[in-house]
């Protein structure tokens, strides 16, 4: 056993994953070309079919296709979930890395911050801005990049602490290099790929959490198909399980995706990158 | 200091087997509770177990139980006001005072005997405790006694309806005696004053058909038969209501055996439990009306042609067949049809035709081809067996048809209130539930309350609630509402009559004597198991 | 070890404080008046009425001294009185925190157990096929929305197989055991009630068992790919030259150092599973605190809302502090000053 070379894996769960994701992603955008009509169309005398060969998901309860439903519900939960992981993550990056790089006050300041984040119950939160600026994907969003952004950050920072004080950094300061620029040049590249693996891995999550929010109802407004809603529309209707359980594997099958694809471009990235916790 | 036994090893050991080997637990099934009865129920929205300060709908619903009141309203005749604690009573001419001779027979679970102090001391706390049902107490002037029998309710003006109001739960008669001696304080300046309200956590102090064990928010509510109870002794011993939120999970609890009545089920609870085996479905009118609120300060709605084209573009069939599946009916104006004033006559009269193509040249005719607007409402709430969300989108499919585009935005319920009664919502789907059963109660919708939020006056239909509310001749107040009525139904109204649904409850079929009443719900007191 | 301790707090203190600030702010700053929502439609006509509810929960002061008395009063332990239900706060949260924290720790204890069980396995095993699945399993874990889950297994363990009982924490009927803790499994021990116990612990299963799925996909990747690198090091390797069997290494030398991430994931684990369980509370009818903070919120309740924000960022602490002292028994080279 302790003698086991360490294994190279091939790169088979990126592609998959990527291919799966990839797919998806094309579906969601192309759904209007695949689907035999729009999500919105309600047949009310025909709510409530079970899936067959001419409703192959089923119809739900205004009489909408469930599989045209899922297929625009890519769109919303994938956008969703993509933007607020890249605005939290480049707003987490550069807040860590400054509060790193530069150090002292500012420093303390940021990590109190995040930990005043992380600590804060995300629901209420949540709650607070549907109440104030009313529901919706936007500001559902919106919820989840304030509360999303502190894992991002403490990496940065982490990261840019063990940067900092390589020999190429003092070189350059020793030579004349602003601090901006040692920051733009030697400082971010070197943390971008740890965020990009921090990310590929947290869109699972925030997938997730935004068919959560939509479930609570404090994401999306109906009719958007989007998945989550889809769910919790599904959830009162258990003899009609077809309402709730397609949207819900959508969901799941594209976490899972997400994740082979996160965990080879993780491997490709840095192979010899430590377990980070 | 509470004993605390040593945790021993062995009960760990015992306890750890017995989970472990998966023994079956207490039996639930129906056999093993003959004389108690489980009610699955969504009491989350009780603020407190007070009587005298309860006023939302799961407050009275605990309440109706426990405590009796002057007088009552009984299924199935929902208008006539029988006599409860009081066994006759007699109105002054100008309608301001009322005097009750009490029942002897009254006896409170402490074993003190009703007396007028009690009725005294309970309408005055009520009004002066400043809760949140207290407003309804504002009419209330003063309560003299008599003599222990006799009391006498001393308005500051003239109400025909306030024997109605009697009935609501906030005006339940407490035994004075024991309140007084957990704090409870009857006086002006009550709300700072009264420190009973903990108390009745635990305990209640009524004279009705059971008694309180114990209350948990948001878990349980747990009652015990009264063996003092003057009216006929109730057949269940114990009455368990358990706390499930979700109308599909209390359908599956029941299906299972493991309550005996479900009574919250959506309209799809109740279509899928129709024909199955051991269950039962009982349908009554609820006291939902619900309607759409046009607010005539925004665009397009400040057109008359306009809201009169909307009444005409609704499918209200396809509302009532394939949203609500039957379970509830349609509605010409927003009193509850068969009240007073609004016989079952009139409400056909009143009803819209779907009629799309009048309702498009109705459009012409105001010179709108296209306008867009939004439509608010609380989200994912249901209305009996009216599903709002569904609603929404159907309204927002009519509507299109003719030109109006309605965007949904749907908040929560909480929010959704307060944007109303704000006025913020530029069209609303909206709801009335009454305080008691009184026409009065609905004359809101004139008198600047409602109507304010839609920015809409009618000072004629004003004047007509008013002046009726002081008569207290039958035939005059019934002329006057009928007036009311087709105003309210009138084109130019703000008000468009959706439906009123049925409730929807479900049981085991081994239940009987299912008696509801649509603003105080179950007679508990009337359930037997066959 | 006391000092650091002891600073560690202090350190904490201006984060709590924050937290009060911040929640303070929000539920203020909302443009929904409390007064509307609280009082029924016919109560807000009446201008006594709102002036007197006004001026029971202050709003008829400025903020600053609003936040100020607040605070004062959460110096001396008053946490407020919940506008819906007129009940202190600490009330509240004493009978919805403990069902909390008990559903999360038995969780968190299935998370760990399976999931290091899983990783070991995993990493210890030379079958290929065996190490796929249980990666697999990790991934269908993590992957698995809580909500659907829930719902899936109330709809086929409950409804279709009656293998567990409905949802909510006690069948019905039977009373809870004199509270001591307010921690069903707890007291009834306490109690010398092991009937309780059995059938608290039986409708924590199906609960514990989504909050756990996603735990258990974490903790087993974590602890397989530390094992991993662990029995790749030098130590592992002399042991193992020295002539010590496969799985004594494994259980001796390795699984302790391997299991430092595990400890720090666990510690973010059971803060998450303190705080963010309000879906599974709702599915299940547990009266929990994720279900108080939900309709707290919802009802514009700002005292309930700033004490559960307040616990949560105090358990968050804790929680945090514990994980560092775990390190400390763990792995004895690690120190603070």
């Amino acid at each position: 056993m302790g003698d086991r070379p360490r294994r190279r894996r091939r790169p088979f769960g990126l592609v998959l994953g990527g291919a799966v994701v990839g797919l998806w992603g094309a579906v969601a955008i192309a759904a209007p070309l695949l689907a035999p009509h729009g999500p919105d169309e309600q047949h009310l005398e025909a709510a409530f079919q079970p899936p067959s060969s001419r409703h192959l998901f089923g119809t739900d309860d205004l009489g909408r296709e469930v599989l045209v439903r899922v297929l625009y519900g890519g769109r919303y939960t994938l956008a969703l979930a993509f933007s607020v992981v890249i605005v939290a993550g480049v707003v987490g990056m550069f807040a860590g890395a400054l509060s790193g790089y530069f150090g002292g006050w500012v420093d303390e300041a940021a990590m109190r911050t995040t930990e005043l984040v992380m600590a804060f119950p995300a629901i209420i939160l949540a709650m607070a801005i549907v109440v104030a600026l009313g529901p919706g994907l936007v500001n559902a969003g919106l919820a989840m990049v304030l509360v999303w952004w502190p894992p991002y950050a403490r990496l940065a920072r982490g990261e840019v602490l063990a940067v900092r004080s390589l020999e190429y950094v003092e070189a350059a300061t020793a030579i004349g290099h602003t601090r901006w620029g040692i920051f733009r040049r030697a400082i971010l590249p070197s943390i971008v790929p740890g965020m990009v693996i921090l990310a590929t891995i947290d869109l699972g999550a925030a997938i997730v959490t935004g068919a959560g929010l939509s479930f609570l109802g404090l994401g999306v407004t109906p009719p958007t198909p989007e998945w989550g809603a889809m769910v919790s529309a599904g959830r009162e209707l258990l003899a009609q399980w077809w309402v709730a359980t397609f949207p819900g594997l959508a969901i799941f099958l594209t976490v899972i995706a997400l994740n082979f694809a996160g965990d080879g471009i993780r491997d490709a990235l840095d192979p010899r990158v430590r377990v980070r916790v | 200091m509470i004993p605390m036994a040593r945790v021993s090893p062995v009960v760990v050991a015992v306890a750890l087997g017995v989970s472990l080997t998966g023994l079956p637990g207490p039996s639930t099934s129906a056999a093993g509770r003959t004389d108690v009865v489980v009610i699955a129920k969504d009491i989350s929205d009780i603020r407190t177990p007070d009587p005298s300060k309860s006023y939302d709908v799961g407050g009275v619903f605990l309440q109706f139980p426990i405590y009796s009141r002057l007088v009552k309203q009984r299924a199935p005749d929902f208008w006539k006001i029988q006599g409860d604690l009081a066994e006759s009573w007699s109105v002054s001419a100008d309608a301001t005072t009322y005097t009750f001779k009490l029942r002897r027979d009254a006896v409170f679970p402490s074993g003190n005997p009703l007396t007028s102090e009690d009725v005294r001391f309970s309408l005055l706390r009520a009004k002066n405790i400043k809760g949140y049902g207290s407003f309804l107490a504002d009419p209330l002037k003063t309560v003299e006694i008599v003599d222990p029998q006799t009391v006498r309710v001393i308005l500051n003006g003239p109400d025909a309806t306030f024997l109605a109001a009697l009935a609501a739960g906030v005006f339940s008669i407490v035994d004075s005696k024991t309140v007084r001696a957990q704090g409870g304080v009857e006086t002006v300046g009550a709300e700072s004053l009264d420190k009973a309200e903990q108390w009745f956590y635990s305990h209640s102090a009524g004279a009705g058909p059971y008694v309180l064990q114990r209350y948990t928010r948001e878990t349980e509510i747990v009652l015990e038969r009264n063996e003092k109870y003057y009216g006929p002794k109730p057949f269940f011993r114990e009455v368990i209501v358990k706390h499930i939120k979700e109308p599909g999970t209390q359908s599956l609890i029941l299906q299972r055996a493991d309550v005996d009545m479900a009574l919250d089920l959506s309209v799809d609870q109740a279509e899928n439990l129709k024909g199955k085996a051991g269950v039962t479905l009982f349908e009554d009118p609820s006291a939902y009306t619900v309607y759409m609120g046009l607010n005539t300060s925004a665009a397009p709605w400040d057109n008359v042609k306009v809201r009169e084209a909307v009444k005409y573009a609704i499918d209200y069939d396809a509302i009532v067949t394939g949203i609500m599946r039957g379970h509830g009916r349609r509605i010409g104006s927003i009193m509850m049809p068969g009240m007073l004033g609004f016989p079952e006559s009139l409400n056909m009269q009143l009803l819209y035709k779907h009629d799309p193509a009048k309702a498009a040249a109705l459009m012409k005719e105001a010179g709108v081809s296209r306008a867009s607007v939004p439509l608010t409402w609380a989200a994912g709430t249901n209305y009996g067996a009216l599903p709002l969300d569904r609603l929404a989108q159907k309204l927002r499919g009519d509507l299109a048809k003719v030109g109006i585009d309605l965007k949904l935005q749907p908040v929560q319920q909480s929010i959704f209130l307060t944007f109303y009664r704000q006025g913020k919502p530029q069209t609303a789907i909206g709801f009335w539930f009454p305080d008691y059963m009184d026409p009065d109660n609905w004359s809101y919708f004139v008198t600047g309350f409602i109507n304010k939020r839609l920015h809409w006056q009618n000072p004629e239909a004003a004047k007509i609630v008013s002046q009726a509310q002081k008569t207290a001749d039958a035939p005059s107040r019934e002329k006057m509402y009928e007036q009311y009525n087709r105003m309210l139904a009138a084109p130019d109204s703000p008000y468009v009559s959706l439906a009123q649904p049925t409730n929807l409850v479900g049981a085991r079929a081994d239940i009987t004597g299912f008696k509801f009443h649509p603003l105080y719900f179950l007679e508990m007191d009337s359930l037997r198991r066959k | 070890m006391g000092r650091y301790l002891v600073r560690r707090v202090l350190v904490a203190l201006p984060t709590l404080v924050g937290i009060t600030g911040v929640t303070f702010l929000v539920s203020h700053l909302l443009p929904s008046d409390l007064v509307l929502t609280s009082l029924g439609d016919r109560a807000t006509q009446s201008p006594a009425l709102v002036a007197a509810f006004r001026h029971r929960w202050g709003l008829d002061q400025p903020m600053m001294i609003q936040y100020l008395i607040y605070f004062g009063n959460l110096l001396h332990g008053d946490l407020g009185t919940s506008i819906a239900t007129n009940r202190p706060v600490l009330t509240e949260l004493a009978l919805s925190l403990p069902a909390t924290v008990e559903l999360a720790t038995v969780s968190l204890l299935a998370a760990l157990g399976a999931g290091i069980a899983l990783g070991v396995l995993a990493a210890g095993t030379r079958n290929a096929a065996v190490d796929a699945v249980a990666r697999g399993l990790s991934a269908i874990g993590v992957a698995i929305p809580t909500f659907w889950f829930g719902i899936l297994l109330v709809s086929t363990v409950y409804f279709r197989l009656g293998w567990a009982p409905p949802p909510g924490r006690l069948t019905v009927g039977l009373t809870a055991p004199e509270p001591v803790t307010g921690m069903f499994l707890v007291d009834a021990l306490l109690r010398g009630r092991p009937d309780l116990f059995a059938d608290a612990l039986r409708h924590m299963v199906l609960p514990a068992i989504v909050l756990a799925t996603v735990g258990v996909g974490f903790v087993t990747r974590i602890t397989r790919a530390s094992m991993l690198e662990v029995i790749a090091q030098d130590y592992v390797r002399t042991a193992r030259a020295k002539g010590l069997a496969r799985w004594s290494v494994v259980s001796r030398h390795a699984l302790r150092n391997a299991l430092i991430p595990v400890i720090t994931i666990g510690g973010t684990l059971y803060a998450q599973l303190m705080s963010g369980t309000v879906l599974t509370e709702t599915i299940f009818s547990w009266p929990g605190m994720g279900r108080y903070a939900f309709s707290s919120a919802a009802s514009l309740d700002f005292p309930a809302v700033m004490g559960v924000a307040l616990v949560v960022g105090v358990i968050y602490v804790i929680v945090n502090l514990w994980v560092d002292m775990l390190y400390v028994l763990v792995n004895p080279r690690v120190r603070y000053q």
